[in-house]
C-alpha cells in the first residue's frame, strides 16, 4: 500500500515520497526503511517519520536491542574473561569491555569491576558480523559520566520509552527534578538505572518513568505532581 | 537455556524494599496480581492470565488401552511447554529444568491428588479407556508460572466434556457432539497451587514476580551468610486440604512461616476455585444460549490496547489509590489472622466427606494443628 510521512505503516507498504526526494537530493533512510529496486518499502510496523531535510525512519515499538555505534548503553558483567569483562546489554549477544577501557586503567592498575556490576558505557564498535565492543571512556581518555554504577537499581523498558525520556522536549525530567533528588542513567538499549535517597523515592521515580510510556506532556506533568504528593504524604 | 543475569545492585535493592515492608509493584506482602480466566471455543481449552503471566491449557482426549496394573482407570497424562514466547532466555523444543519441575508440580497436584474420577473414564475393562491430555504452554512468563499453570489446568479439566459412548456387545460407537451431548469431567475436589516467595526467613509473599523469584532463590543473596530464602508452593482444595508442599531454595528453619503460608493458601485457593466455578458457570450459560466464545474476546473487550499497561511493574503503594495502609500495620493483621483463623481448622476438618482419601488428609491437618501447639509451648 502507498503510504505518506505521519501514517501508520506496515511492513509491506512502501512510501513514493521518500523515492521523488531522491531523485533531486541524497536522502538518509533509517530503520525500518529499505531500498529495494526502485522503490523504498517498510520493513518494521510503526509511524513513518521525517526530519528536515531529508531523513526517514520508521517509530516502531520494539523491546530488542540492536546494537549501534555511540550509543550510550547500561549493561551488566556476567563474566571476566582474562582481560575483558562480557556485558550483557540485551542484544543477541553479549559485548566485550576491555579493563584498559577505563580511566586510568593500565596493565597494573587493572579497575575494580565484579561479575554482576552494572556499567554505563559507550558502544565502540557495533557491526553486523562482529562481537561489539563496549568503552567507559570518551577520545580523550576521560571518563565523563561512563563507569561502573553503584546502588540504585535498574529496570528494563521498551526502547521508545527511552528515546521519549531523553528527547529535550520531555517534561518528565524537567518536572520531577524539582520534586525530590534523584540519580538516573538510561541507556539507550532499553535499561533505566535510578537512584534516590530512599527506597520509596527511588520506587517513585520508576513509577514516574515507566507510567510517562503512553502520556502525553500535560498528563506527564500532572502524573509528577501526583507522585511527588503521595511521597510528600508518606515521608511527612 | 540462557540464565537470566539479575545485577547485584538489582538484588540488594528488591532484598533491601522487601525487608522495609515494600513491593516493587505496590503489592501488599500477602496481595495477588490479577487474575483473568478466558475460555476457548472448545471444551477445555482456556488463558489463564495473572497479571503479565499468561498461559494457554487446552485438553484433549482419546482412546487408549489401559495400563496392565489399572484395568479399569483412565488415564491424565500432562504435558508442559515453555517456548522462547515465553521469555527470551528459553530455547524452542528443549527439556529444561523449569519445565520437568513444573511438569511434576502439576502431575502431583492433580494425579496424585486423585482430584479426578479416572474410573469414570473407563470404556471396557482391560480394553478401552478414556486418556485426558492436558497442554500447557506458557505464553508469557513474568512469574509464578506454578499458581498460574495449575490455574490453567483446574480451569481447563473442569471445563473440559469428552463425547458420550455407547455400547452395543462388542461394539463401541463415540458419539460426535451434534448428535448426544457431552460428559464433563468428574472433580472429587478442585486443588489449586500457590506460590511464596521466602525472604530473609521470616517475611513471606504471595504471588511473586518474575524478579522477586530470581532474587529469593539465588544463592549468593547478600554479603551477609544469615540471608536465605526459597519458593514455598502450597497446593489445596476448596474444603482447605493440603495436596502439595513444595519448597525449592535454602531450607526452612522456622515452622511457623509453613503454618503461616498454609493458611494464607487455604483462603487464596477457596477465592480462586470460587472464582474458576463461576466464570465456568457463566460460560456454560453463554454456551447453552449459543453466543460464540473464543479467545478473541480477550482482545477485543479488555485488551483493546494491549500495550498500555495499567499496572506498571514499578509501582509505589498508593499510586492511583486512595485508601493508605502503612506496611506496619499489614504484619500486625497478619498475626492476628493467623490467630483467629485456628479454630476454623477444627471446624473444616469434621464437616468432610467420609472418603478414605480425605481421611489420610485429616491426618495432614492434624499435623498443622500440633505444630502450632508446639509453637505456643
Amino acid at each position: 500500500m502507498k503510504i505518506s510521512i505521519g501514517d501508520v505503516a506496515l511492513p509491506g507498504d512502501y512510501c513514493e515520497e521518500i523515492c521523488e526526494v531522491a531523485e533531486k537530493s541524497k536522502v538518509i533512510i533509517g530503520p525500518g526503511l529499505r531500498k529495494e529496486a526502485d522503490r523504498v518499502y517498510i520493513t518494521k510496523p510503526g509511524v513513518l517519520k521525517k526530519r528536515s531535510p531529508c531523513t526517514y525512519w520508521v517509530d516502531s515499538y520494539q523491546k530488542r536491542y540492536v546494537p549501534s555505534r555511540g550509543e550510550n548503553i547500561i549493561g551488566v558483567v556476567v563474566q571476566k574473561a582474562g582481560d575483558i569483562f562480557r556485558v550483557d546489554v540485551g542484544g543477541s549477544i553479549t559485548a566485550a569491555l576491555s579493563y584498559l577501557s577505563f580511566e586510568g586503567a593500565t596493565k597494573k592498575n587493572r579497575p575494580e569491576v565484579q561479575v554482576g556490576d552494572v556499567v554505563y558505557a559507550k558502544m565502540l564498535v557495533a557491526s553486523k558480523d562482529m562481537e561489539p565492543e563496549l568503552v567507559c571512556v570518551d577520545s580523550h581518555g576521560k571518563k565523563g559520566r561512563l563507569g561502573v554504577l553503584t546502588d540504585g537499581f535498574v529496570f528494563k523498558c521498551s526502547l521508545n520509552l527511552i528515546r521519549k525520556i531523553l528527547n529535550p522536549s520531555c517534561p518528565l525530567l524537567e518536572s520531577l527534578k524539582n520534586e525530590w533528588p534523584f540519580e538516573v542513567a538510561a541507556g539507550m538499549n532499553g535499561r533505566i538505572w535510578i537512584k534516590a535517597n530512599s527506597m520509596r523515592e527511588t520506587i517513585a521515580v520508576g513509577n514516574a518513568i515507566l507510567g510517562a510510556e503512553y502520556l502525553n506532556d500535560e498528563e506527564i506533568k500532572t502524573m509528577c505532581n501526583n507522585i511527588a504528593a503521595i511521597l510528600a504524604g508518606h515521608v511527612s | 537455556m540462557k540464565e537470566v543475569f539479575l545485577s547485584n545492585c538489582e538484588k540488594s535493592f528488591i532484598q533491601k524494599i522487601i525487608s522495609e515492608g515494600h513491593r516493587l509493584d505496590g503489592r501488599n506482602y500477602n496481595e495477588s496480581r490479577k487474575l483473568n480466566i478466558t475460555f476457548g471455543s472448545q471444551y477445555g481449552s482456556c488463558i489463564v492470565s495473572l497479571g503479565e503471566t499468561k498461559i494457554l491449557s487446552q485438553v484433549s482426549c482419546e482412546v487408549v488401552q489401559p495400563k496392565q496394573i489399572r484395568p479399569n482407570e483412565g488415564i491424565l497424562y500432562i504435558n508442559v511447554e515453555i517456548s522462547p514466547m515465553a521469555a527470551p532466555q528459553f530455547e524452542a523444543n528443549r527439556q529444561t529444568d523449569l519445565t520437568v519441575y513444573l511438569n511434576r508440580l502439576l502431575e502431583k497436584c492433580y494425579k496424585d491428588s486423585k482430584c479426578i474420577d479416572l474410573e469414570s473414564l473407563c470404556i471396557v475393562v482391560e480394553e478401552k479407556v478414556w486418556s485426558l491430555r492436558v497442554d500447557i504452554k506458557v505464553l508469557n512468563h513474568d512469574g509464578n508460572l506454578i499458581e498460574c499453570a495449575s490455574i490453567a489446568t483446574l480451569a481447563s479439566l473442569a471445563h473440559f466434556k469428552r463425547p458420550d459412548v455407547t455400547r452395543s456387545g462388542e461394539k463401541v460407537i463415540i458419539h460426535t457432539l451434534t448428535e448426544k451431548d457431552p460428559i464433563p469431567t468428574v472433580l472429587y475436589h478442585y486443588p489449586v497451587c500457590s506460590t511464596f516467595a521466602i525472604f530473609n526467613n521470616n517475611i513471606l509473599i504471595s504471588d511473586p514476580s518474575f524478579i522477586e523469584e530470581s532474587v529469593c532463590t539465588s544463592s549468593i543473596s547478600s554479603e551477609e551468610g544469615n540471608i536465605s530464602g526459597g519458593l514455598l508452593v502450597v497446593g489445596m482444595n476448596q474444603y482447605k486440604e493440603l495436596c502439595l508442599l513444595n519448597l525449592t531454595g535454602a531450607a526452612i528453619y522456622n515452622s511457623s512461616i509453613v503454618h503461616r503460608a498454609i493458611l494464607s493458601a487455604a483462603d487464596k485457593c477457596k477465592s480462586i476455585v470460587d472464582l474458576v466455578k463461576k466464570t465456568i458457570i457463566s460460560d456454560d450459560n453463554l454456551r447453552q444460549k449459543r453466543v460464540k466464545i473464543n479467545f478473541g474476546d480477550i482482545i477485543t473487550s479488555d485488551h483493546v490496547q494491549s500495550l498500555s499497561r495499567k499496572d506498571l511493574s514499578i509501582c509505589l503503594k498508593n499510586f492511583d489509590l486512595n485508601e493508605k495502609t502503612s506496611p506496619k500495620d499489614e504484619v500486625m493483621m497478619d498475626d492476628e489472622s493467623d490467630v483467629e483463623l485456628e479454630p476454623s481448622k477444627y471446624d473444616v476438618v469434621p464437616s468432610l466427606p467420609q472418603t478414605a482419601e480425605i481421611k489420610a488428609k485429616k491426618g495432614a491437618s492434624t499435623w498443622i494443628e500440633i505444630s502450632s501447639d508446639s509453637e505456643e509451648d
